[in-house]
Formats: C-alpha cells, sequence, structure tokens
C-alpha cells in the first residue's frame, strides 16, 4: 500500500514532478586534469583565507614538485550560503567550485541526509596518516570520515589590556574564573569597565560564547558518538557563572561580539579583556580598536575552580574538495599542500595569523620566535602553544544547527537571570527534541 | 473619471479665498509641525545612514553618536569601488530590474486591457483567477519554485530572475482599472471602423492614452525588482550575477561585518531607485489612484 | 458596465480570440510558476528530502512534526502580531497622514509625498542596517537620545524579545506606513469636491465631514489596502531577517523565515513545503475571505 502509493506519486506525482526530481543527472565534468595548469575555483568567506590561496602557488615551498600549475580563483560569499549555495548549485545542476571553506557552525548542515558524502571527498587518507599531531578533526567527521580539513586551530586565549591591569591593579596571573569575575564586579561597580563579554544577540552568537567557556570546563554540546551532551552539571555551573558575571557587569552584553557594539565597547576602552580566540586579534582588536596597538596581551584563560581546561575553541572554518570534477585530484593536491605541510601551516599563520593545527608545530623556533606588536611584542606561541596542548575536543552532530536555535532564547534568558540555568537548559532539549526530525 | 481629470492631481479642490480664511491659523501651525516632524523621522534614518557612510568604521559606533562625521572620509567608497566589483552588481540590478519593467508594463497593460474592454466566455472566472493569485503568499512556492526551476534547468540567473514575474496580478489588476476608467470605447469603436487590428489599435490608440498608469507600473516594477531579496539569495548561487542586495549581505556576513563598506554600498545603490522615483512620481501617484480607488 | 454595450461584434476570429491573447501571457506564467508550484509543494510536503537524491515519502509525517514544533507555533504568533498590527496601527495611520496631506491649500504636499514614501524606494539592506544602528542596545542612536532627554536610555531593543518585537513593528511602521498614504490620499483626491461642499453648507466640522464623507467614500480603497496588507504581512520576511535574523531566541521569527530557514539554512525541504502549505491554507482563505467580505476585485 504504501509503496503503492509512493510509485503513484513517482509516476502521476502532483504535477509530474516525482520523475522530474529524480532525474538529477550529475555533471559529467570532462576527464581528469592529471598534470599541468589548473585553474581552481574557489569559495571562501573570509579574505584572508582569499590571499593566502592566491599567493600559495606562486610559492615553491608550497607548490615545488606538483605535477599541476594552479591559479586560484577566490569568490566571497557570507558563511551561511556558502552552504545553502552548494547544495542549490548541485540540486540545479549548476557550476559549483573546486574548494569551498566551510565556517564550522555551518558544518553540521552538511552532516544530515549524505550530503557531505554527495558534495565532498572523502580525505580521510590524507589526515589518518598523521594521527594526533593534527587537530581539529572531530567537528568534520561524518561515519568516521573526514571530509574538511580544518584553516586555524582557534585557540581561545583572554585578550586583556595590559595598561589598564596596571591601572586598576588587576593581577595579570589571576588563577581561576572565580576570582577574575570577583574582581571585575568591584571594577565594574567602580568604573563601569568589563573584564569580558557575553553575547546577546542572534542564537549563533550566544551559543557559541556559551559553548566557548563550555567547553573549557570540561562539558560538551554532543559526545564522541554524536549523542547529546549538553545537560550537564558543567554546563549549569557555567551557565550560573555568566549570569553572575552579567549581573555585577563584570561582563558586558553585546548583541555582537564582531559588529559595532563590541567596537564602541573597545574603543571606549569599556571593554577590558575578553576571552575569544586568536582570530579574534585580527577581525575584533586590530580591526576595531587599532588605535590600541601595543595595549593589548594574551595569556591562557584562568580555570574553572571544579577542573577543565586552560585554553577552549570557538569558530574556525575547514576547507572540502568538491568531487567528481575534473580539479577534483589537482584540488586535493593543492590543499594537502598548502594545509597539512610545515611549510604551508608557517605561511599561513603569515597569511592571516591563522594558527597551526600540527600540534608539535607550536614547539618549533619558526613558530616560538613570532612576536606580535598589537600585543606589545608578546611571543605570542608561548600562550597559543600552551593552549593548545590543553584543548578540549569539540563535537558535532547533524540536528547543531537546530539545537542552536532551540537553546538561543533559553540560554538568554538564564544569562540574562530571567531562568533558573537548568530549567533554560531543559526548556532548549525540549524544544529540540519535539522538532527534530524523527 | 478620465485621464486628464487625473493627470491634475495636483491636490483637492482649488479652495477659495473665502473658504482658506475658515481654518485656525493655530491648527494650521499644528499640521505643519506635525507634517515636518513626520518628515524628519521619515529621513532621520537616511540622513544617518548617509552620514554614516563617510565615517571611519570605528566612528561609526562612537558614543555618543555623532551626526557630522568627524574626520569626514571617503575612504568607504573607495575601498568599496575598489576591492569589490560594485559597478557589476549595479549593472545585474538596473538591467534585470529594467527588462523586467518593460515586460512587466507591456503584459500588463495588454492583459489589463484585455480585461477591461472586451467581453469573452469564462472573463469573470479567469479575472478571479486571476485576482485571487495576490493572496498566494511568495514563501508558499519559493521552495518548489525554486526545485522546479532547478530541475527543469531554468535556473540560469538573468532567466530565473526575470521571467517568472514579468505579468504581476497586481498590475494587471491595476492596469484594468485604469483602462477601464480612461480609455472611452468610442475610440476603440472607430478604430475599428477604420479597420485596425486588435493589436494595433492597442498599441497605437490605447497605450498611449495609459501613459500615467505605466509611469505608475514602471516604478512600482522597478523597484520592487532593484531591491527584491528573497528570491535572488534563493536562485542566484555565481557572484558574477550577484544584484546589489546580494552583494552588500554578503559584505555584510564576511568576516568582521563590513558594515562601513556596506553604508558607502547602500547609499550609492539608492540613487538609481531615487532618481527613478522621482523623475515618475506624478504618473506613479495618478496611476495608482485609478487602480486601487474604484475597485 | 459601459464596455458591455461597445464590446468588439464576434464577427472575424482574430477579435474573439484577441482578449484570450492578450491575457494569455498572465495564465502561461501562472501556471508555470504558481500552480504547478503550488501542486509540487503539496508532493514535496509529503516527502523527506535534502535536495541531493531522491525524496522519500514519509505520508503526513512532516505535519505531524510540524504541528508539534514550538519554532512553527512562534512563527505562526509573531506573524499574527504583525498583521494585527499593520491593519489596525499601520491603515489607520496611514489614513491619518492622508487626511493631513489632503489639507485644502497645503503647501509642499509633494515634498512630504516624497518624503513620507522614501522607505519604499530603499533597499530593505540599507533599512536594516541603519536600523540597527540606532536601536543598538549599548551604543545606539536611539539610545543616546532618550539618555540626553530623559535621563535613561539603557533599553535592550535588540535583544530583548519583547522589545526586539516592538522594533520588527516599528520599522514595519515606518516602511509601510507612506506608501498606504499614497493611496488614501489618492482615494481622497478623487471624492468630488460637492461632497463636502453640501456637507458645510449643513452646518458639518471637520470631524463630522471625516466620518461622514471621507470615510464612506474611501471604502473601496480601504478595502483593497487592507486585502492587500492582510497578505503582505502575512509574509514579511525582510525585516525579521536582515534585522535581527529572528531573535533573540526566535521571539521576531516569522513563518516565510521558517520557511526559509528549514528550506535554505537546514537542507529540509520537504518540512518547508509543508509549512508552506499550511501557510498558504491560511494565508488564501483568510485573503479570499476578506475579500469578498469587503468586496475587493469584483468583475463589475
Amino acid at each position: 500500500m504504501n509503496l503503492d502509493r509512493r510509485q503513484l506519486l513517482r509516476l502521476g506525482g502532483a504535477a509530474g514532478l516525482g520523475a522530474a526530481l529524480t532525474a538529477c543527472t550529475s555533471a559529467g565534468d570532462g576527464p581528469a586534469i592529471a598534470s599541468g595548469p589548473v585553474d581552481l575555483k574557489l569559495w571562501t568567506h573570509d579574505p584572508g583565507y582569499a590571499d593566502y590561496f592566491t599567493a600559495a602557488p606562486a610559492d615553491p615551498a608550497l607548490v615545488g614538485g606538483s605535477a599541476w600549475t594552479y591559479t586560484v580563483d577566490v569568490t566571497s560569499i557570507a558563511p551561511a550560503d556558502i552552504v545553502s549555495r552548494l547544495v542549490n548549485q548541485a540540486v540545479a545542476n549548476r557550476p559549483l567550485p573546486n574548494l569551498a571553506g566551510l565556517v564550522i557552525d555551518q558544518y553540521p548542515r552538511v552532516m544530515r541526509a549524505d550530503i557531505a558524502q554527495s558534495l565532498f571527498v572523502d580525505l580521510t587518507d590524507l589526515t589518518e596518516p598523521l594521527g594526533d599531531r593534527l587537530l581539529k578533526t572531530q567537528p568534520y567527521t561524518v561515519d568516521g570520515k573526514v571530509y574538511a580539513i580544518e584553516s586555524d586551530n582557534s585557540v581561545s586565549v583572554m585578550f586583556y589590556r595590559a595598561d589598564l591591569f596596571a591601572e586598576l591593579g588587576i593581577p595579570e596571573d589571576i588563577a581561576t574564573w572565580e576570582e577574575l569575575l570577583e574582581i571585575g564586579a568591584d571594577v565594574a561597580a567602580a568604573t563601569g569597565r568589563a573584564i569580558g563579554m557575553v553575547a546577546d544577540g542572534d542564537n549563533g552568537s550566544i551559543v557559541n560564547g556559551f559553548t566557548q567557556m563550555l567547553l573549557q570546563r570540561g562539558g560538551n554540546l554532543y559526545d564522541e558518538d554524536g549523542g547529546l551532551a549538553v545537560l550537564s552539571d558543567e554546563s549549569i555551573e557555567v551557565l550560573r557563572l555568566m549570569a553572575e558575571g552579567v549581573r555585577t557587569g563584570a561582563l558586558l552584553s553585546i548583541a555582537d561580539p564582531y559588529g559595532g557594539a563590541a567596537a564602541a565597547a573597545l574603543k571606549g576602552s569599556k571593554l577590558i579583556a575578553t576571552v575569544m580566540p586568536n582570530w579574534y586579534k585580527v577581525y575584533g582588536l586590530e580591526a576595531n580598536a587599532p588605535d590600541q596597538s601595543g595595549l593589548w596581551r594574551a595569556r591562557t584563560i584562568p580555570a574553572f575552580a571544579g577542573g577543565g581546561h586552560i585554553a577552549s575553541t570557538m569558530g574556525g572554518t575547514a576547507f572540502a574538495v568538491l568531487k567528481d570534477q575534473a580539479e577534483t585530484d589537482a584540488a586535493v593536491d593543492f590543499l594537502q599542500r598548502t594545509y597539512l605541510t610545515s611549510e604551508g601551516q608557517l605561511a599561513r599563520y603569515g597569511a592571516g595569523a591563522y594558527l597551526p593545527t600540527l600540534v608539535d608545530l607550536y614547539d618549533t623556533p619558526e613558530f616560538q620566535d613570532i612576536t606580535d606588536p598589537y600585543l606589545g611584542d608578546q611571543r605570542i606561541f608561548e600562550v597559543y602553544g600552551a593552549g593548545a596542548k590543553d584543548m578540549p575536543d569539540f563535537y558535532q552532530a547533524a540536528g547543531a544547527s537546530l539545537l542552536r536555535d532551540s537553546l538561543g532564547g533559553p540560554l538568554l534568558r538564564a544569562i540574562n537571570g530571567r531562568a533558573d540555568p537548568e530549567e533554560a537548559l531543559r526548556e532548549g532539549l525540549r524544544a529540540y527534541e519535539r522538532q527534530a526530525p524523527a | 473619471m478620465t485621464a486628464t481629470a487625473i493627470r491634475t492631481e495636483a491636490g483637492a479642490p482649488t479652495p477659495s479665498p473665502e473658504r482658506r480664511r475658515r481654518r485656525p491659523r493655530p491648527a494650521r501651525a499644528g499640521l505643519y509641525a506635525t507634517l515636518f516632524l513626520l518628515a524628519a523621522v521619515y529621513l532621520a534614518p537616511l540622513v544617518w545612514a548617509l552620514s554614516s557612510s563617510f565615517k571611519n568604521r570605528s566612528e561609526i559606533f562612537s558614543f555618543p553618536p555623532r551626526l557630522w562625521p568627524d574626520p569626514a572620509t571617503v575612504d568607504n567608497y573607495t575601498r568599496l569601488l575598489s576591492g569589490q566589483p560594485f559597478w557589476n552588481w549595479m549593472l545585474m540590478s538596473t538591467g534585470v530590474a529594467l527588462v523586467s519593467t518593460v515586460a512587466v508594463v507591456f503584459l500588463c497593460s495588454l492583459a489589463g486591457y484585455g480585461f477591461a474592454k472586451y467581453e469573452f466566455r469564462g472573463k469573470r472566472l479567469l479575472f478571479d483567477v486571476m485576482f485571487s493569485s495576490l493572496a498566494i503568499p511568495f514563501a508558499v512556492i519559493v521552495v518548489p519554485l525554486f526545485i522546479l526551476v532547478a530541475k527543469l534547468g531554468l535556473a540560469h540567473p538573468l532567466f530565473a530572475l526575470i521571467v517568472p514575474w514579468v505579468a504581476p496580478a497586481f498590475g494587471i489588476f491595476m492596469m484594468r482599472q485604469y483602462t477601464e476608467q480612461s480609455i472611452p470605447d468610442e475610440i476603440l469603436d472607430a478604430a475599428r471602423i477604420d479597420g485596425c487590428s486588435e493589436f494595433r489599435i492597442f498599441w497605437t490608440v490605447v497605450l498611449p492614452l495609459l501613459r500615467p498608469a505605466l509611469g505608475a507600473l514602471a516604478v512600482w516594477s522597478f523597484l520592487g525588482a532593484y531591491n527584491n531579496l528573497l528570491w535572488p539569495l534563493v536562485i542566484v548561487s555565481e557572484p558574477e550575477y550577484y544584484t546589489v542586495p546580494l552583494g552588500l549581505q554578503a559584505l555584510f556576513g564576511a568576516e568582521g561585518r563590513q558594515y562601513d563598506l556596506v553604508l558607502a554600498g547602500s547609499i550609492l545603490a539608492a540613487i538609481p531607485a531615487i532618481a527613478v522615483f522621482i523623475l515618475l512620481r506624478k504618473q506613479l501617484v495618478s496611476g495608482l489612484t485609478a487602480g486601487a480607488v474604484k475597485s | 458596465m459601459s464596455a458591455a454595450t461597445t464590446a468588439p461584434r464576434p464577427g472575424s476570429g482574430t477579435t474573439r480570440w484577441a482578449p484570450y491573447l492578450f491575457i494569455s501571457p498572465f495564465f502561461v506564467l501562472f501556471t508555470l510558476f504558481m500552480l504547478v508550484p503550488i501542486g509540487a509543494g503539496v508532493y514535496l510536503s509529503l516527502t523527506d528530502w535534502a535536495g541531493l537524491g531522491s525524496p522519500e515519502y514519509i505520508g503526513s509525517g512532516n505535519y505531524t512534526r510540524l504541528f508539534q514544533d514550538p519554532s512553527f507555533g512562534a512563527s505562526l504568533g509573531n506573524t499574527a502580531i504583525y498583521t494585527v498590527f499593520a491593519l489596525a496601527v499601520v491603515l489607520p495611520a496611514s489614513l491619518l497622514i492622508a487626511q493631513a496631506l489632503n489639507a485644502r491649500g497645503l503647501k509642499l504636499r509633494d515634498l512630504f509625498r516624497l518624503t513620507y514614501f522614501m522607505p519604499v524606494v530603499l533597499s530593505p539592506i540599507i533599512i536594516a542596517l541603519v536600523f540597527g544602528l540606532i536601536f543598538d542596545g549599548e551604543y545606539g542612536l536611539l539610545n543616546a537620545v532618550l539618555e540626553a532627554l530623559f535621563g535613561f536610555g539603557g533599553v535592550s531593543w535588540l535583544t530583548d524579545p519583547f522589545w526586539a518585537r516592538v522594533v520588527v513593528v516599528v520599522l514595519v511602521l515606518w516602511r509601510w506606513t507612506g506608501y498606504l498614504t499614497i493611496f488614501f490620499l489618492a482615494g481622497m483626491q478623487s471624492i468630488p469636491g460637492e461632497l463636502y461642499e453640501a456637507a458645510e453648507v449643513d452646518g458639518a466640522g471637520p470631524a463630522r465631514r471625516f466620518f461622514a464623507i471621507t470615510l464612506p467614500q474611501l471604502k473601496p480603497v480601504t478595502a483593497f489596502i487592507a486585502v492587500t496588507m492582510l497578505v503582505n504581512t502575512a509574509q514579511i520576511f525582510e525585516e525579521p531577517f536582515l534585522l535581527t535574523q529572528g531573535g533573540p531566541g526566535e521571539s521576531t521569527l516569522s513563518v516565510s523565515m521558517f520557511i526559509y530557514r528549514a528550506a535554505f539554512q537546514r537542507q529540509e525541504l520537504g518540512y518547508a513545503a509543508a509549512a508552506g502549505v499550511v501557510m498558504f491554507i491560511i494565508v488564501f482563505a483568510l485573503g479570499r475571505l476578506s475579500s469578498s467580505a469587503l468586496g475587493v476585485g469584483r468583475t463589475r
């Protein structure tokens, strides 16, 4: 009966569409280009990657010895739109790029319904030989296979204004969050300045900010097998801490940590410290407060009294290779050379301050000797290296974007002290479970 | 009501001096105050955008906010124009809007004329179907329409952005209203006696008389196509076919929220729209008048 | 209907077929790009499909899920709020403005009208961006002005669920009032002056004249605008999409955004199509009901 109806729908369809829908022919894109000149099309949201990839083909340290000579054609597309357009173009059988940069919190969208499997090359052969040397493959793993390679280890550290910390008498080596928030409360009461921020704008920012602290505390959104792990003692503790910080003013609520409000808070020296990943130095601090160069420093995050890590992670972008195209083999080779070699990782830091994903590189002199003028010529890899060695693993699953939208509202209420943390988490999970496809 | 009567849209019946005296002065002052206040409310965001587009990035959000940029800079504009294919977006937007508009104006006036001046079997039903389609929200069809267009191989942006939208029901309805009220049947009869073909009558006799309404329809159509966001967002994936809203949307979503560039781009993009509107505003009012009033 | 008396005599074939030819482009496009999609949407709504591979038939599964989905409920509720507001506030507001603009001997009428219409001319992107700048909770212009004038300015306009809805609604008010004003003003200017003169002779004041003459005479315009506004606001997308992305939480999510999100941000095409079918039933029914109740679009 069921089958009959399905066949009927297929044949006649509500509008003869059934047949058309299944008749998706994949573009036979000509024979594979085995060597010689090849033009790679690449989509990314980040101008830093654009610079890196367009310069890479001219760097013999990277592409020397390759069978191909590359040119790279980059197109800038907003993060959420990259996934939408990959799928839309595939559905419409229209041109696709050869490489696509997928922002980490957009990646769950390709984890469902075999989208990753049908669009991307399985890159496990490249990542497996590197073993534990290579960090951050978990978030891009679907059914045990890796379909995208991370660009930036995204180590969260604490950035702070050394000048104002000295002026206000805040010690630079505070050991725990609890102490930091206590001092922060006094500072806020006395001066109106804040030692951290929480996002209270869109669901993505809210949940990302929460997740960053949760990971540091030792919790996670999903476990290794993709099961939900949101509700835990750790998550309740983290929410409570965030709410307390917001209540005392130690943590400043900002709608968009990368937008105008954050810019104004930085510029007005209202925000004098914040826990954010390395890339925030470029896109948050330097972009919005170029005049504060030399005043900022970085350190590992104060630990939670109850345990966890001294580092965390947030954000990141991984590159995937589109399969079944003439340029596919060349694109895999190019990605391998630019992303999974020491030379590539060093050049990548040079192009956009992206941190290596090969963990042993942090201790090499090439990285250890790097100093950052914006951070007062600090030897910055002493901090990032310590962080990279104690990075929590981050797992995600197909339902993550739904989870984000379900948790956003309740989390915000808890952070603003209008809901009990545990209740809020349960409410968000209830909403998630009612919406998740059976 | 005839076309000529509508064209003198400048205002209410000319007041006699005696009547004008009746309106007490304070009331009049209050009226102007309200209207000016309202105008300020309407212009404030535009002025704010204009002023912010000349501020550097960190100045845009300075607190307390400053109306005049200090320092004023055209840096946002130069960076936008040098770093982004902004003129391509503009070309795409205006091109799509212009082509759509020409097609919309032609097809709607033709159909509107068909409904207004002919009697034929099924007219009532067909008109009702056409009119009912106004009550179908676009969001209802956006998903299946995308699939359909994609699977039929019609997803080329230049086709998909234009063709499905060239005969909007609103335009036909408006043109039918206008035609009914402003084209005397005698003219048509005279033309028929002269042996003109039906299309020729439409083309040489009717169309020129519809001018104000055509202008209104053109503004409506141009602005709709020029500023459209949802459908281009769905159907245009290749950046070489970006329209201005898509390009700006991409900048806004890019790393670090480039609202400084978006502001500059929005100001530049507003220029053609405002120009079209100002040029055709008289026709807009008179055309809408006839289209809506006597429904 | 005057055309009836002078309609072309059904003599030559071309004359008989001319009207069908003239209206045919609409019906071809309507069938291809509206009717067929609606049918296809009904079919899709019974499947689970991410766009790649083949749709899997799942019966009424999407609908069962939809009616349990708190987000869909929230989006329906929010959309209802927007729509009621548009009809209860935007519509009367534009009528009042039109009345003010229609004052006898008003100077600068053209200029005012031009100004009030400006939001329709501008791209939704710039509008959302500027409203974002103005309503920002920490650094927005509005809070600064409130602070300066009244000494309080700490309203979290965009991040508090209640205020975020208010801001979306204000945006709707700002964006559409001027547009509707043009229709009302047009309607007012076509009311015969003799009606007012007669009323004045009878000693009717401005308020009486407004209620006794202007309002009843405007009924057809009002009805048309009300129905158009109903359908337009029911599919509101740009304002919440650009200004708040539906947040905070899902407190400004609209049905159109829900559909867009399900289809193009979560790759659940079947689910999105089901939401579309539900939306179609609600809006089409409301639109048709109100149209016939108000007598809009009748062939005379």
